[in-house]
């Protein structure tokens, strides 16, 4: 398949510059020319950036979210003479960006947003709040998104909250959600831990990749459907909610040491998602 | 040995315990409600100064009075109208009887709070045994404050020192903390008396502690060499009458109430230091443990191990000596685990199995004059975490540490440099989590304004949480490395409002209001700056839209505009305190968090007192179709 041809495309420039960058350095630029054109985008003394999300509007300007809640419009983001403006600014640390329908669409801390120039003097006056989602109030739940889906609605991943461990203290923290514009949000699936990478291929299919961590560790990515449990159990606190699409699996389900691979595991508990390469056959599942 | 034996009762004692700790949950706005524990009192009940009549004082003037209620003009100058009752001591600044009034008890070492009400442009001292001065004086809308604005210790004069330099050793408050006049403004002082030796000879001077005002610390360690300007005496004793200004101009006091202190102290004899191996669990059993280490010390002191890299378990057993027989409050905070036992009786006992958290117990105790064995057992269950806090208050005894201070001279990561947010020329609307009244606010919008007039509103209720001015946030827990809090500092003096919803459908006009956490169909949707660059808040309850806009005006004020389109009757509630008073003019007084609410005069709407569950509510009915509230808060 030809997505699958993509995927290890990427995850093998991904290996090299993990390995070597170090000494090959030179060798990984021409390397990665081959695939990429790296452009650096000069970046003004008084702006500071902690990029957090980046898409290109209808006309080839690139949005970029900051971790301190701003939103910039980059012009010319190609050239070495490119113009910042700023668009938005005051959003809880927006981790993710999309252009649609004339506005910006981000994932702050606690909501799903659409941004307008209603103006259209270059600055955001709307902030609309599309969809809210509860919070603990715990650093570690930081929401990620959106992506848009064919037919136009949004998902966002949101990262479990950190005490001691991966912990779920609110709905629907290790989730991956589903929200129409008009904000009717249906959960997809759990599982997740800290689902900072996900994506949607050509075909309408969710691959979802983890930074670190407990239960679900880095290095691997997750191919997501309906109604799937990627294997950290705390996002099944919320199974039994009317709205979850996951009915026969519990947080008590999951043993906390099995002493079994998650292969292994997943042949037990067949609710439980491995991952979509396995790394021994290099092949897709 | 005694202390073994001490050691197996407490092993016993903990086994027996273990399950009633409970994990210490910080307050959060989350689903998942905490357990409640019974409420714990945090430092020892105070004296009050009753104030039904005068004997509480020496005999004085007639300008000096027990009345019922006061309120102090908001326009004319040094005016303070009262009405007869009890529980409020006012002066009325009489011109011809202008005496100032003395405490009929006299005090050395004390602590002290009391509510104060300064009228209009009005000026009056809070003087230590007659002597030390708190200035009292209507110091609202001061940028800069000095030694003679409310909360400034009152400079010294000496006329040798030549023209234009008589004055001498004033101390500013840190931050002018004045509410506005007629409003009661409380303060909390720790005052120390000068020190003597048994020849009479002063071998400590006075100092100021702490002065506190409205919530804000404004003053720290201030010491004070002599009486100050105006002092009722020249010469410097161990005790005095608190003494209250009465030449300069009316004032309001009341809720006077204080702790006497003496210089007393527990003393610790025949300590016995173990250090045993120490691992993440709690401690179950301590025969088990593998002692590395066992001397005898002459003090408490966890410095070694709190500063080091190492996992242990300390203990320490001992005879302890009680100055005095009365009341105790002992404090224990800590994170990892910990015991105390003192006459055998277990005081306090922290023990579970992670304990990463910082907690703190209280605990109450009556002691008797005399030696009592003690064991202290710590459990430093993380290498690179230790903290334990023991403290101890008593009968005429200031709260203070049992143990030697930790004093850490290591490297450590410099401070960050403070990661600020100054509106310049635009309003700054910034989403942030915030501390309101305990309670962290996660769906909080921060409006800053160039003006220097700032609120925060919750955005999930469609509520002002709170409002205040100068510096507008400090954003370093935020901002700087992970952000752990993800929590802004405003301006530390600030008034909050109540935070719960502020617009609720009620069956009748008796109806409870509904709970913070209630779902009433609010659902928020979002904000839009206008044309000017202010935010209008857009929330909308089942068939109403709100919409909520603040203009910032002048020191201390800002100003709101609700527009709301009902499907049917609705009520908004302006305020909620313990005591909502009204004023003359549509303005209202709002206790105890002390900020007025004047509503607009040309409302159609005219906004009710109620009293639901013993709380006052400043509530307005609002018909069905578009209306619109105009209304101020001033503090």
């Amino acid at each position: 398949m030809k997505h699958i041809n993509k995927i290890l495309k990427l995850v093998l420039v991904f290996c090299l510059c993990q390995t070597s960058f170090a000494q090959l350095s030179n060798d990984i630029q021409k390397k990665e020319a081959e695939y990429y054109k790296i452009v650096n985008v000069p970046i003004p003394k008084d702006v500071i950036l902690e990029v957090g999300g980046l898409s290109l509007t209808d006309d080839d300007k690139l949005g970029v979210s900051t971790r301190r809640g701003d939103v910039w419009i980059i012009d010319k983001p190609y050239s070495q003479t490119p113009t910042y403006k700023r668009f938005a600014h005051g959003l809880h640390e927006p981790l993710g960006l999309a252009y649609k329908n004339n506005g910006f669409y981000l994932s702050q801390r606690g909501e799903l947003t659409r941004l307008e120039d209603k103006n259209n003097d270059g600055v955001a006056d709307v902030y609309k709040t599309v969809y809210s989602w509860p919070l603990s109030g715990n650093y570690h739940e930081y929401s990620y998104g959106p992506k848009f889906t064919k037919d136009g609605d949004m998902l966002v991943t949101l990262n479990l909250g950190w005490m001691d461990r991966g912990v779920s203290l609110v709905k629907w923290r290790g989730w991956m959600l589903k929200i129409t514009p008009e904000g009717k949000m249906t959960p997809i699936a759990t599982g997740l831990r800290s689902p900072a990478g996900y994506a949607i291929n050509g075909d309408g299919d969710i691959f979802y990749t983890e930074n670190q961590g407990d239960w679900v560790g880095s290095g691997r990515m997750t191919h997501l459907e309906v109604g799937d449990f990627a294997g950290n159990p705390e996002g099944l606190r919320w199974a039994g909610e009317p709205e979850s699409p996951i009915k026969n699996l519990k947080f008590e389900d999951i043993e906390a040491e099995s002493g079994l691979t998650l292969y292994e595991y997943a042949k037990k508990v067949p609710a439980l998602k491995a991952p979509a390469l396995d790394p021994l056959k290099d092949r897709y599942l | 040995m005694k202390h073994t034996t001490t050691l197996n009762y407490c092993i016993a004692l903990i086994i027996c315990c273990l399950t009633s700790c409970k994990k210490d949950v910080k307050a959060t706005e989350t689903l998942v409600v905490p357990e409640e524990e019974p409420k714990q009192i945090e430092f020892l009940p105070f004296t009050e100064v009753d104030l039904k009549d005068l004997s509480s004082f020496k005999p004085t003037t007639a300008n000096w009075q027990i009345t019922g209620h006061a309120v102090a003009d908001r326009v004319k100058e040094r005016t303070l109208s009262f009405s007869e009752g009890t529980g409020i001591l006012v002066n009325m600044g009489d011109k011809d009887a202008n005496g100032h009034i003395f405490t009929a008890f006299e005090h050395g070492d004390i602590e002290i709070e009391m509510d104060v009400m300064m009228p209009v442009k009005s000026n009056s001292g809070l003087y230590f045994q007659s002597r030390y001065e708190v200035q009292l004086l209507d110091s609202w809308g001061v940028e800069e404050p000095q030694y003679l604005d409310i909360g400034g210790i009152y400079q010294r004069r000496d006329d040798a020192r030549g023209k234009g330099k008589e004055g001498f050793e004033g101390h500013a408050p840190k931050t002018n903390a004045a509410k506005a006049p007629g409003l009661w403004q409380h303060f909390k002082i720790i005052f120390h008396a000068p020190k003597f030796d048994d020849a009479g000879n002063k071998i400590k001077n006075a100092w100021f502690e702490e002065v506190w005002l409205n919530g804000v610390l404004i003053q720290a360690n201030v010491e004070v060499s002599g009486p100050t300007e105006a002092a009722a005496f020249e010469d410097e004793k161990p005790r005095g009458s608190l003494m209250i200004q009465g030449d300069h101009g009316p004032v309001a006091i009341k809720n006077i109430k204080y702790k006497l202190y003496e210089d007393k102290k527990f003393s610790f004899s025949n300590i016995v230091n173990k250090e045993f191996e120490g691992n993440y669990q709690a401690l179950i059993n301590m025969d088990s443990l593998k002692m590395v280490s066992e001397k005898n010390v002459d003090n408490i002191d966890i410095s070694e191990l709190a500063l080091s890299n190492s996992r242990k378990i300390v203990s320490y057993s001992g005879t302890m000596e009680v100055p005095t027989s009365g009341d105790y409050l002992i404090k224990m905070g800590l994170n990892g685990g910990g015991l105390l036992l003192i006459n055998n009786d277990t005081i306090f006992n922290l023990n579970e199995d992670y304990g990463y958290a910082f907690q703190q117990r209280f605990a109450e105790l009556t002691l008797e004059k005399g030696s009592v064995p003690f064991t202290l057992v710590y459990n430093k269950k993380f290498p690179w975490r230790g903290e334990l806090e023991l403290k101890v208050e008593g009968p005429q005894i200031q709260s203070y540490s049992l143990l030697e201070p930790i004093v850490d001279t290591r490297p450590r990561r410099p401070q960050p440099e403070r990661i600020l947010i100054e509106p310049k020329e635009d309003i700054i609307a910034q989403r942030t989590f915030i501390m309101h009244k305990d309670i962290k606010k996660v769906f909080s919008i921060s409006v800053g304004s160039p003006i220097g007039i700032h609120y925060a509103f919750d955005l999930s209720r469609g509520s002002l949480l709170m409002a205040w001015d100068g510096q507008f946030l400090d954003a370093t827990p935020m901002w700087d490395s992970r952000g752990e809090s993800q929590l802004v500092e405003p301006n530390e003096f600030h008034v909050a409002s109540h935070g719960g919803f502020e617009f609720a459908y009620l069956e009748s006009d008796d109806s409870n209001w509904p709970n913070m956490d209630d779902d009433i169909g609010f659902k928020q949707l979002g904000y839009e700056f206008n044309q000017e660059g202010i935010p209008m808040f857009l929330s909308q309850i089942n068939g109403t839209t709100v919409t909520n806009t603040f203009k910032p005006s002048g020191q201390r004020k800002i100003g709101r505009q609700i527009v709301v389109n009902a499907d049917k009757t609705i009520w908004h509630k302006l305020a909620e305190g313990e005591s909502i008073e009204a004023l003359p003019n549509n303005t209202y007084i709002v206790n105890d968090e002390s900020y007025y609410v004047e509503v607009s005069g040309s409302n159609k709407l005219k906004p009710v007192i109620r009293n639901v569950n013993g709380v006052d509510e400043l509530v307005v009915k609002i018909p069905s179709g578009k209306q619109t509230i105009n209304y101020s808060i001033i503090w």
